[in-house]
């Protein structure tokens, strides 16, 4: 009987997103902690006292990832996701255009973040297992954040 | 003179194989993700063999599996790991 060489092979855990599914005070320095809604994802623009919320997830390597809902009526500005994504609301219901070119910034913030996360994700579907429903919700927030600015719009 | 014969002697020579070189398509990996082990079958001579059976031995779960060589002795293996840890593997002929 003849032996071959002896080869190592190290087999690695893979790493894993979880679904968005705190809600609660930031951890990130740079955003300051809003009063958490207990639901997700829920754009209430309206509940009493509420100026916006956050929700994120954290992978297995230890990064965070954070979006964070203000109202636009408080004086918030946008949603943000991590470094990259910034969803825009519109100063100015009554504006057909600013309120087109809010819906447009959205989708094209929405249309970012997707090739980003599904790329990463068919690149290495292993390493980015959870990715598609981090993909599903924020799809599901960015479509809600257009719906009420539309129907603001209409209201205007 | 009449010309006489002896008896005829027949000489079986077998090629045997003298070594096994084996190779990996990667030595890290993420579980799910399959190996291709592959390599090369020789005579003492230096020339591959073919249709020997090849053993893949997984030393650490004792795990085998077995094909043949092919021609010039080349062989091929694939192996998915399912869970996370240290292989050794080796082939034996």
């Amino acid at each position: 009987m003849v032996k071959s060489n002896i080869i190592t092979i190290t087999v690695n855990a893979p790493k894993t997103i979880q679904p968005f599914s705190y809600s609660g005070p930031s951890k990130n320095p740079n955003i300051p902690d809003y009063q958490p809604l207990p639901i997700m994802p829920n754009l209430n623009f309206y509940s009493p006292g509420v100026t916006g919320f956050q929700l994120e997830t954290v992978s297995s390597d230890g990064y965070y990832y954070y979006y964070r809902v203000t109202d636009p009526f408080y004086g918030g500005n946008g949603l943000y996701f991590g470094p990259n994504i910034t969803l825009q609301f519109p100063v100015d219901y009554s504006d057909p255009i600013e309120v087109q070119n809010s819906i447009n910034a959205n989708n094209s913030a929405w249309q970012s973040f997707y090739n980003l996360w599904n790329g990463a994700y068919n690149a290495n579907p292993q390493e980015y297992s959870g990715a598609e429903t981090v993909i599903s919700q924020v799809q599901s927030l960015v479509n809600q954040a257009n719906s009420y600015i539309q129907s603001h719009a209409q209201q205007a | 003179m009449a010309n006489i014969t002896s008896n005829s002697i027949t000489i079986t020579v077998s090629d045997v194989p003298n070594s096994i070189t084996l190779t990996a398509s990667a030595t890290s990996v993420t579980v799910g993700q399959t190996v291709t082990f592959s390599g090369t079958v020789l005579d003492p001579l230096g020339n591959g063999l073919s249709g020997v059976t090849v053993t893949l031995v997984d030393s650490t779960t004792g795990t085998t599996s077995t094909t043949k060589s092919g021609s010039g002795g080349a062989f091929s293996f694939n192996v998915t790991f399912n869970s996370a840890g240290t292989y050794t593997l080796y082939a034996e002929a």
